[in-house]
């Protein structure tokens, strides 16, 4: 089962600058700065009491955030929720199709643990991440 | 040739007419076919076929011809 949402995605061109917005403007405790060459994308998580946004720019022309910056700009695009189960998971809202972009992969950001991302007509872009590294 | 029901999906979904659509028909030459709409199309091909495809397999469905291959071998086309 979803255990809880962990994180809004927000896709942003220039990742210096949008750290830059959320820290001294949206007052956000901004972590590292993570690379990760499977997800081909640079990210960080900026973190208050209630939640955090992970913001993510593109790591290469090849990344999947650069179409989302060119289809729609940028900003929030997915949902990320944490599962115990991942695999039990995705089978279950498969029958509820919604649909992987991909198989599940290892993510820097989350110290190796597994993630996955899915689309659905109406709830859109939503990511698992696995709660405990298996 | 291309299925009746496969050819509907296509139009629906990429805003084609149906009388353009064939096995050729690809997502390098649609313009509509964009990563988005790739996985509508998907989505509506599995409701419709009843079918589910692996994650491995969905980038690789980038034609009428592929999804037409797929179907095929999942035997409901």
């Amino acid at each position: 089962m979803l255990r809880r949402l962990d994180h809004t995605g927000f896709a942003v061109k220039d990742l210096e600058a949008a750290i830059a917005l959320f820290r001294d403007v949206l007052a956000a405790d901004v972590g590292p700065i993570f690379e990760d060459p499977l997800q081909r994308v640079r990210l960080c998580f900026a973190s208050y009491d209630g939640g955090r946004v992970e913001l993510i720019a593109p790591l290469g022309d090849d990344s999947p955030v650069t179409r989302v910056l060119a289809q729609g700009g940028g900003g929030t695009y997915h949902l990320c929720y944490e599962t115990d189960d991942l695999d039990a998971e995705v089978a279950r809202l498969r029958k509820q199709r919604f649909l992987p972009t991909g198989p599940a992969q290892p993510a820097v950001a989350f110290g190796g643990r597994r993630v996955i991302f899915l689309f659905h007509q109406v709830a859109k872009l939503i990511e698992l991440v696995e709660s405990t590294a298996k | 040739m291309i299925d009746d029901r496969l050819r509907t999906i296509l139009a629906d979904v990429l805003e084609l007419e149906p009388g353009t659509i064939s096995d050729a028909t690809a997502a390098g030459e649609v313009k509509s076919w964009d990563s988005v709409r790739h996985l509508q199309l998907v989505l509506a091909v599995e409701g419709e076929f009843d079918v589910a495809f692996d994650p491995e397999e969905i980038p690789t469905l980038t034609s009428a011809r592929a999804i037409h291959d797929a179907l095929a071998a999942r035997g409901v086309l």
